[in-house]
């Protein structure tokens, strides 16, 4: 069994990203309402 | 379909299924056939993974689901990133050391062989129906608005996918994705364009935009905690997260495709690439069907957009009650049309007042129009029962066929054809790679050459091709098959996404307690589904949290009863 969990960078990337697109979704639909 | 969409619809299809078979020819061994050599890039794997989510249904039911209710449902999708760097961070490193073919095999190493088998069961009962499915749907929709034969259809779509999915085994797959999703994303593009392009002179984007959110189809994000609303930012954090995990981490028709991986980097790469692009990928089908509702608020659409459930209706008693839905529907477009360009200039003029007044009468215009369809579909139930009275699969489709130009519709069907095949082909190839694997090559005694064992899996990707195909032929015989084969998945998912989660995070649990723990869990949920204990969708938490309850309980006895070890 794995014992250790290895974080790599774009891991945060897609955490990032997708938190960015929630806000752009936010945006969108308070500026369209 | 003129001449034109059938030259680029065949053409667009064998040009697939014939590069898929040439490419890939001449697979060697198992380990060629069933994980394409280790050979593939992060960018394939991504693509590939993606084109196996993204089955016919998604670009059918999709942008119909923004046209009726909006944008909500990319909310489901929130969990699946936080899913994916889990499965990146705990499945894939396991799954390559161990350098395993199924994801069940990697449940013989960490527990026992009938855990394995039982896995590997339930994931042939499950998966071998819901191919069938994936070929059904879109051919019921083809064949209601074309009037081309289902069952033909059905023949069709499974016999091109077990051309190259037997011949070329998951490097054909993995080839033919690839394409697929560039005819897919190509398509969804032009259309795109195109409805924009079709809305009037005055109607740019951003104006299309406003008008949708007046209308309350851009309500993206919804932050109520209550559980009965469907699609909620939370639900999809928590339960699509949980789902995502579950169907990324343990299905092999998604494993299969990043064990494919050249590296463990090359598979985890391909699993970002997912999380990355799938959300803009929903959001933008999404988007489409909302551009879909723009464009059908300055032209005429019909009360339901199923062809089938309107004739069946007219051919009924219930016909006149009908039409004066109609008229009714038909009066309201041509106020909502006025409304509209009242609500448009009154955004050009920066009128705060008429603007939100135009709003008001939009809004008000649509709960008519919303109570309209609403009779006309309870109207179309009393004509026939079995008739589908929900049309938004019907939406896109409708627009495609009387709104695209000729080549553009062939392209827009080849679109949903290979979104059918693709998902289609994982599935195909992942039956067959477990029934060879993990059951025969597992249980059946003797030595065999690599040669029989390539045989076998190419037999049994052809022989589930085949009970796909029936499965498609015979599912009309049922009322909602497709809610049918989501319960079936519900029961069983959560069960074995149990079982891994105590794989990899319970490492006392041993396989007797596990194997024990799972029989007993999915007795439990199908009495547990059967007396409707609670909405299926939810048996996926139950089974998992029970199945893993169950067996740290059972390890826990075991251990007690057999006494605490004493030291010297």
């Amino acid at each position: 069994m794995e014992d250790k969990y290895i974080w790599k960078k774009e891991y945060t990337l897609v955490l990032i990203l997708n938190t960015v697109y929630i806000l752009v979704f936010y945006y969108i639909m308070t500026a369209n309402a | 379909m003129g001449t034109l969409d059938w030259i680029i619809l065949a053409g667009t299809l064998l040009f697939i299924v014939g590069y898929g078979v040439w490419k890939t020819r001449g697979s060697k061994d198992v380990d060629d056939y069933v994980l394409g050599g280790n050979q593939a890039k992060w960018w394939t794997i991504g693509l590939s993974v993606m084109a196996t989510q993204a089955s016919a249904i998604t670009f059918l039911s999709t942008p119909g689901q923004a046209f009726h209710d909006g944008m909500g449902f990319v909310q489901f999708y929130f969990g699946l990133p936080i899913a994916m760097v889990i499965i990146c961070l705990v499945f894939v490193p396991l799954y390559h050391r161990l350098k395993v073919y199924t994801a069940y095999e990697f449940l013989e190493n960490r527990f026992d062989l009938k855990t394995r088998t039982l896995a590997a069961i339930l994931f042939l009962i499950q998966r071998g129906l819901s191919a069938g499915i994936t070929i059904f749907a879109p051919s019921i929709i083809l064949s209601a608005v074309l009037g081309w034969d289902l069952r033909t259809l059905n023949i069709i779509i499974g016999a091109l996918v077990i051309i190259y999915t037997v011949s070329g085994g998951t490097k054909a797959v993995s080839v033919t994705q690839k394409q697929q999703m560039f005819i897919i994303m190509t398509g969804m593009f032009v259309a795109f364009f195109f409805i924009l392009g079709y809305l009037p002179a005055d109607i740019t984007f951003t104006k299309a935009l406003k008008i949708a959110g007046a209308s309350e189809k851009l309500n993206i994000l919804d932050f109520d905690l209550n559980t009965t609303s469907r699609y909620t930012f939370w639900s999809g954090i928590t339960g699509g997260m949980f789902l995502a995990l579950a169907y990324f981490g343990t299905d092999q028709s998604q494993v299969q495709r990043y064990l494919t991986g050249k590296t463990v980097r090359e598979s985890q790469l391909g699993l970002i690439f997912n999380g990355i692009f799938k959300i803009p990928m929903q959001f933008f089908i999404l988007l489409v069907g909302v551009m879909v509702f723009v464009f059908y608020q300055y032209n005429p659409s019909p009360l339901n957009f199923n062809p089938a459930a309107t004739s069946a209706v007219m051919e009924s008693s219930y016909a006149e009650d009908y039409e004066i839905l109609e008229q009714g529907h038909e009066e309201l477009q041509t106020e909502k049309k006025m409304a509209q360009d009242k609500f448009s200039a009154a955004l050009e003029l920066r009128e705060y007042a008429t603007t939100i007044e135009a709003k008001q009468r939009i809004i008000s215009i649509n709960e008519k129009e919303k109570g309209n369809r609403e009779a006309a579909r309870t109207l179309i139930s009393k004509a026939d029962s079995s008739v589908e009275t929900n049309d938004k699969d019907y939406v896109f489709i409708h627009f495609i066929l009387n709104y695209l130009p000729k080549g553009l519709v062939g392209l827009l069907l080849a679109v949903i054809l290979s979104a059918a095949m693709s998902s289609t082909a994982s599935e195909l190839n992942a039956l067959g790679t477990i029934s060879a694997l993990d059951l025969y090559k597992r249980n059946k005694k003797g030595e065999f050459t690599p040669s029989h064992y390539l045989k076998a899996s190419r037999g049994f990707t052809l022989l589930w091709g085949i009970i796909a195909i029936v499965v498609a032929c015979f599912a009309s015989l049922f009322d909602n098959l497709i809610q049918l084969v989501n319960i079936i998945g519900s029961i069983f998912y959560g069960n074995v996404l149990g079982i891994f989660l105590l794989a990899f995070f319970f490492k006392f649990v041993r396989g007797n307690s596990v194997f024990v723990a799972a029989i007993i869990t999915q007795f439990i949920v199908i009495f547990g589904w059967y007396f409707n204990w609670m909405s299926y969708l939810w048996l996926n938490a139950f089974g998992c949290f029970l199945v893993i309850l169950l067996a740290c309980l059972f390890e826990g006895f075991d251990r007690m009863l057999k006494g605490p070890h004493i030291r010297a």
